[in-house]
C-alpha cells in the first residue's frame, strides 16, 4: 500500500463511495453527498491550514481507501484522524495498514504530538483497529450522539508521539508525499 | 448567626458586561478559563450582540441577596437533538472559598435540566485545578475522560478531565420536589429567553429552592 495527498482525480471515487450506506454509517456524513459539493470542499483544503487528507493506493495506484487528519491545531500540535477504505475491500486490513501510514506521516512528518480519534460506541470493529494501532481508551463519553433515534456513547481515543513505535513494516517508498507538499504544510501550521 | 446564602439566576445583560470584562482580565480568573487578556469592553458588547440571537447558549448572572453579582455561567453548545450542553461558570474572584461556587452551579444545572429540559451537562477541566474538580464530583458530575495533552500551560502539557452529569446522576438532594413543581406549573414550554429570572434559596450546601421566578420578554428591573 502507498500513501500520497488527495487529489482532483480522486473526487469521484470518494464520492461515490461517501454515498454507500456501509460508508455513512459509520462517518457522520449525511448522505446525498454531491459532485459539486465536494469539488467546492477540495478547493477549500487547498488553502486550509488545519487539515491533511490522503489517498491509500495499492501498487497499480487503484484507490483503496481515504483518510486524513483534521481539525489539526498547530500550537497543541494535536489533530483527529479519519480514515474509510473501499466498500468492496472490507475485512482485509486495509483498514489498520492505511492507518499506519498515516500516524507516521503525523507523527514522523508533520511532527504532531497527539492524534484522537473518537469513535461511536456501538462501532466495536473501528474501536479494534484503534487499540491495535495502538491508541489508549481516554475516555467514554456517554450520550453523545443521536443514532437511528437512540442516545449512544462515543469512545475517545488518544495516541501521544512519544509511545508511538512505528511498525517495521513501513518503508519509505510506500509515502508518496514529497518534502514540498510536506513544507507547504508545514508554512500554512506555522502561519 | 449563620448568613444565609442565596443565588438569583437572572440573563447576562449590557449593565453586566463592565464587570464580566473585569473578571475576564483578572489573573485570578483567566488561567482557569481560557481566556486570553486583554479582554475590552468593546469586543464584550459586540458578543453579547452576537449571542443574544444564539439559540444554542444562554448567558447567566448569579447575584446574591445584596444583588452582589457572585459569578457568570451558563450553557454553550446546546444540542437539542441530543438534549446535552457545556457548562461554565466563574466567580466574582473577592468571592473566592465561599461557596457561591457550587450553589450557583448547581442553580444552572437546575436551570439546565428543568428549564432548557437537557439531558446532560457536560465540562472539561484542567487535571490540575483540583477544587473546581471537588465542587463538580460532589455535586454528582462523573468523570468521563482523561484527555492527555490537550492543554498547554506556559509551554508545559497538561491533561484535560471530561466531566458529564445526566439528569439521573444529579443528587437526591439536589432535586427537591418544589423545584420540579414550580417549573411544571408556572413556566411556559422551555424555551431560552424566555424566563427572565428566578431565585434559588440555599437550605443548606445541598438543598435550595425557588422563591420567586419572573416570565417575560424584558429583564426584570
Amino acid at each position: 500500500m502507498i500513501i500520497r495527498l488527495f487529489q482532483f482525480g480522486d473526487i469521484e471515487t470518494r464520492v461515490r463511495w461517501m454515498n454507500l450506506p456501509q460508508i455513512y454509517a459509520n462517518m457522520g456524513f449525511t448522505p446525498p453527498i454531491t459532485i459539486e459539493n465536494t469539488i467546492a470542499w477540495y478547493s477549500k483544503n487547498l488553502t486550509s491550514d488545519n487539515r491533511i487528507d490522503v489517498t491509500y493506493c495499492d501498487d497499480n495506484g487503484d484507490i483503496l481507501g481515504f483518510g486524513g487528519v483534521t481539525q489539526i491545531d498547530w500550537d497543541l500540535g494535536r489533530g483527529e484522524t479519519y480514515t474509510f477504505i473501499s466498500p468492496d475491500k472490507h475485512h482485509l486490513g486495509l483498514g489498520t495498514k492505511g492507518n499506519q501510514l498515516l500516524i507516521y506521516i503525523s507523527f514522523r512528518l508533520l511532527c504532531l504530538n497527539k492524534l484522537s480519534s473518537h469513535v461511536d460506541g456501538p462501532n466495536i470493529a473501528s474501536r479494534r483497529v484503534r487499540e491495535k494501532l495502538g491508541f489508549k481508551l481516554e475516555g467514554v463519553i456517554r450520550d453523545e450522539k443521536r443514532l437511528n433515534g437512540e442516545l449512544i456513547d462515543r469512545y475517545y481515543y488518544g495516541l501521544l508521539n512519544r509511545e508511538y513505535k512505528p511498525p517495521k513494516d513501513i518503508t519509505d517508498t510506500q509515502i508518496r508525499i514529497t518534502n514540498v507538499e510536506i513544507s507547504k504544510l508545514l508554512k500554512r501550521g506555522a502561519h | 448567626m449563620k448568613k444565609e446564602r442565596i443565588a438569583k439566576l437572572r440573563l447576562f445583560s449590557e449593565a453586566d458586561v463592565p464587570v464580566r470584562v473585569g473578571w475576564m482580565n483578572d489573573e485570578r480568573v483567566y488561567p482557569f478559563m481560557g481566556f486570553i487578556p486583554p479582554i475590552s469592553i468593546d469586543n464584550t458588547n459586540a458578543w453579547l450582540k452576537r449571542v443574544n440571537n444564539d439559540s444554542s447558549r444562554v448567558d447567566l448572572t448569579i447575584v446574591n441577596a445584596t444583588d452582589e453579582i457572585v459569578a457568570f455561567g451558563g450553557i454553550t453548545a446546546i444540542n437539542n437533538q441530543v438534549g446535552k450542553g457545556e457548562f461554565y461558570i466563574f466567580v466574582n474572584p473577592d468571592m473566592h472559598h465561599q461557596g457561591y461556587g457550587k450553589l450557583s452551579t448547581i442553580a444552572i444545572c437546575q436551570y439546565a435540566f428543568m428549564v432548557l429540559n437537557l439531558h446532560k451537562i457536560y465540562l472539561i477541566a484542567n487535571e490540575s485545578n483540583i477544587p473546581a474538580r471537588n465542587m463538580y464530583e460532589s455535586i454528582g458530575f462523573i468523570q468521563e475522560g482523561r484527555m492527555r495533552d490537550e492543554k498547554l500551560v506556559k509551554g508545559v502539557y497538561e491533561n484535560r478531565i471530561y466531566y458529564g452529569l445526566l439528569k439521573t446522576d444529579f443528587k437526591e438532594g439536589l432535586r427537591l420536589p418544589i423545584f420540579t413543581t414550580l417549573i411544571d406549573n408556572i413556566l411556559p414550554p422551555p424555551t431560552p429567553h424566555v424566563i427572565k429570572q428566578y431565585v434559588i434559596r440555599g437550605v443548606n450546601s445541598l438543598q435550595f429552592q425557588i422563591l420567586t421566578a419572573h416570565i417575560g420578554k424584558e429583564v426584570a428591573a
